[in-house]
């Protein structure tokens, strides 16, 4: 299934953007959408079966509840994100696809300053604001849930665009992928 | 089925959770929270839905992908 550009060798950064980059987008995606369950899942809990806020933890947080108020968790799963979109970013050769996931990389980027707003408060007991609980700036008027649906919402749309161009580059782009992605290269590589 | 229509569909259902979490959001925020909480929450979950339409309209209007050789 390799792609006839794909190569076998350099740093880790060069791998996981050519040869390795459709396992790591995979990978990735399996974080994505797990943790997009668990908030599909919370404000199923809230909106729909009328539970109260504190006690809608998702699913992991039914078992783990410390999962749901651990901000060092939510900061972890932040820096992640920004990570992954960086560091995955050089794979996205096409000039449309490179926007869309670029986009998502930026806004990642201040969803991840909020909750380092979060993880300081946290750490250092001490809350901005003047609020009992730590507060980023966007919950100075949107409450949490929808906070967080909100931002993950428009973070995880350019990066689903850009991966659909990613996979099925259209007509017009030029880009040549360094990596076994997009569906066209499967069928170079499939034996006749 | 093409591949490309199975993502595009996957794509729509995953939206449609998204949309449909947001108007039964809406409905709720505007009944279970302060007003100006309500509002706020409406905008972002209003510009989030936007956000997801805006993704269908794009996946969806596309036209066929590059056909390098026999794709």
């Amino acid at each position: 299934m390799a792609h006839a550009a794909v190569g076998t060798s350099g740093t880790f950064m060069e791998r996981i953007n050519s040869d390795w980059h459709e396992v790591a987008m995979r990978s990735f995606m399996v974080v994505v959408l797990g943790h997009w369950m668990e908030h599909f899942l919370q404000t199923f809990q809230i909106y729909v079966l009328g539970w109260p806020v504190p006690q809608a933890k998702g699913m992991l947080g039914m078992v783990f509840p410390g999962l749901v108020t651990s901000e060092v968790l939510h900061y972890g799963y932040a820096l992640v994100m920004l990570l992954a979109l960086w560091a995955l970013r050089p794979g996205f050769t096409g000039k449309q696809e490179r926007w869309w996931w670029t986009l998502a990389l930026g806004i990642q980027f201040f969803h991840h300053f909020e909750h380092a707003l979060l993880q300081v408060q946290a750490l250092s007991g001490h809350n901005l604001f003047g609020r009992p609980v730590p507060t980023s700036i966007a919950q100075l008027w949107v409450p949490r849930v929808e906070l967080h649906l909100f931002y993950n919402t428009i973070v995880f749309v350019p990066m689903i665009v850009g991966m659909y161009y990613h996979l099925f580059p259209p007509e017009t782009e030029t880009g040549r992928p360094q990596c076994s992605c997009a569906w066209h290269s499967r069928s170079l590589a499939s034996p006749v | 089925m093409t591949a490309q229509n199975a993502i595009r569909l996957a794509m729509t259902v995953f939206t449609s959770i998204v949309l449909a979490l947001s108007a039964v959001g809406i409905r709720w925020t505007s009944q279970h929270q302060a007003p100006s909480a309500a509002v706020a929450s409406a905008l972002v979950l209003s510009v989030s839905s936007t956000f997801a339409l805006v993704a269908l309209v794009i996946i969806w209007r596309g036209t066929g992908p590059r056909q390098d050789g026999n794709g």
